[in-house]
């Protein structure tokens, strides 16, 4: 039985198609104007096996061919994300905090609290013992903490977003970034620059702030073991670096596609779905 | 005995030379790399008004956003800085002594302040974190209509429905006003930039409720000669607020008051 989770989010969609359980395939591609369109294309992109966002496959995917599949051999369809609620093929939408706290339990069976920055909001959640949702807190409304801050700031270093991690590693200033305004960011950025700054130490500095701001947001539902990082920070080598060193000795846990971690909670209340309806 | 006040803000440097209760003259010129040069070009360009030469400066005061220490450029012996608070109600005072509270909208920042019937500062907020209560949107509306940002202010006034801007966030704001450029058909140029305004005075709106409006209200900053903020503005306040005829010079005024004071103690002693 296949079902397929779909996570529609600001800046990037993506699909996952489990099969019984286990993961069959994903893929990812940019979220376009047209909703519709994007979520087709997702769909496309994992049977097809794609994911030209994030280059290279992290996770093992069975030998099998999945080219052929279509939306109609799928049991069920959940969509989460910002574009939850106009996926015309998904046949129930389910709030990205439930399908975050569902994905991460798959990939970290355990875990308590979940870290998730994606590119427009970032959330912490709080796990209950039965593997509930017991706390959320939500950023949605400033750019500050959320990919948005970075990729304003890579654009105008004119550095690729996948390279600002690896390049910030490289630092060995401190250099404190001056705005926390994701709208202030690119002058800061471009005044850092003119006074001979380096790109590295502008986005170590950067990082730092972001690291901030985002443990501010999940302190308020509490950090306890295990600890996930989810959503496209999880890319992030440099910003994960700084969120470790401020959780008091905690190990971060990271899924090897922090990305799709929606979209495989999704998939897998699809599942509970297709079951339910089964019986 | 003619004196100078200098504005170093984060768009553009003002330079007003005051000579007892007469305003001599007053330049602006574009902020770039160095608050120096700029402050110094400044002052010559005011000074090119008044016939006055730079010895004739008794006293100078530097405020605002980069208020670095200008002296040496300046070549004025007698130089400080003034905080922008106390310079935006000085300078919102010397014409305006009935106005209570000042709201400045600049191109990054904004500040409310209320002060006393003597001009004495008594609350100040101001907003120099989040770009959402500052002229930040209004220089991006600009950029993606294609339309300089002095015509936004006329344009807005033709607004008959203008397009709710949901988001709290600049940046997110943006993302949000392209849509509207791009829906079909798309929303008219007049109702984006009076929704863009909308977001924008909600934000100012916090601040003024903050410090208070217990008489008049004076709008100054450069973002008050956009005639569609300071309706807005208005609305919420329910009757007419006080413009300066050039509100983008009142900070810098402001520092000049300051700079004529110090004079004056500098005579005396």
């Amino acid at each position: 039985m296949m079902t397929m989770g779909i996570d529609v989010g600001s800046r990037s969609t993506k699909c996952v198609i489990l099969e019984d359980g286990k993961l069959l395939t994903y893929g990812s591609i940019e979220t376009g104007p047209n909703i519709v369109k994007t979520a087709q294309a997702a769909v496309d992109a994992a049977v097809n096996r794609r994911t030209g966002l994030w280059g290279e496959y992290r996770m093992e995917l069975p030998d099998v061919k999945v080219d052929q599949l279509k939306i109609e051999d799928m049991a069920f369809i959940v969509s989460t994300g910002y574009g939850r609620a106009i996926v015309p093929f998904a046949h129930k939408n389910i709030t990205e905090i439930s399908c975050h706290c569902r994905g991460a339990q798959w990939f970290v069976p355990g875990v308590s609290t979940v870290l998730d920055v994606g590119g427009q909001d970032s959330k912490g959640i709080r796990i209950g013992a039965q593997g509930e949702v017991a706390d959320f807190v939500m950023n949605d409304k400033c750019a500050g903490g959320t990919g948005r801050f970075m990729e304003i700031v890579a654009e105008v270093l004119q550095v690729p977003l996948a390279e600002i991690g690896p390049l910030s590693l490289e630092s060995k200033k401190d250099l404190p970034f001056s705005s926390t305004c994701a709208a202030f960011g690119r002058g800061a950025a471009v005044t850092m620059r003119k006074e001979g700054e380096r790109k590295e130490d502008i986005l170590n500095g950067l990082h730092e702030s972001i690291a901030n701001r985002v443990m501010a947001l999940v302190k308020k539902v509490g950090i306890a073991d295990k600890f996930v990082i989810s959503g496209g920070i999880g890319r992030n080598v440099a910003l994960v670096k700084k969120i470790e060193a401020r959780l008091d000795g905690l190990k971060a846990n990271l899924p090897e596609e922090p990305m799709i971690v929606g979209a495989v909670g999704a998939a897998l209340f699809a599942q509970d779905q297709a079951k339910k309806k089964a019986q | 005995m003619a004196v100078v006040g200098v504005d170093l803000g984060s768009q553009s440097t003002k330079a007003v030379i005051l000579e007892g209760d007469e305003i001599l003259g007053g330049a602006s010129m574009q902020t770039g790399e160095s608050a120096e040069t700029e402050a110094r070009m400044a002052v010559q360009e005011a000074l090119k008004q008044t016939g006055l030469k730079r010895e004739d400066l008794k006293a100078a005061v530097a405020t605002g956003t980069l208020a670095v220490p200008v002296t040496a450029a300046l070549n004025i012996a007698a130089l400080k800085t003034r905080s922008p608070a106390s310079c935006i109600a000085t300078g919102a005072y010397f014409r305006f002594p009935q106005a209570r509270t000042v709201l400045y909208v600049g191109c990054d920042s904004s500040m409310a302040v209320r002060m006393s019937a003597e001009g004495e500062v008594e609350e100040s907020v101001k907003n120099e974190r989040c770009a959402v209560s500052s002229g930040a949107l209004l220089d991006i509306v600009a950029r993606m209509l294609e339309i300089p940002v002095e015509e936004l202010g006329p344009l807005s006034l033709q607004s008959t429905s203008p397009q709710t801007v949901s988001s709290r966030c600049v940046v997110f704001a943006e993302g949000e006003i392209l849509s509207f450029i791009h829906k079909d058909p798309p929303v008219p140029v007049a109702d984006v930039i009076a929704g863009a305004n909308q977001c924008i005075v909600d934000g100012l709106w916090g601040m003024v409720q903050k410090v208070g409006v217990p008489s008049e209200l004076l709008i100054c900053g450069g973002v008050a000669r956009n005639a569609g903020i300071v309706k807005a503005i208005e609305a919420r306040l329910g009757k007419p607020v006080l413009l300066p005829k050039q509100p983008q010079y009142v900070r810098a005024l402001g520092a000049a008051v300051f700079a004529r004071q110090m004079a004056r103690e500098g005579v005396a002693s």
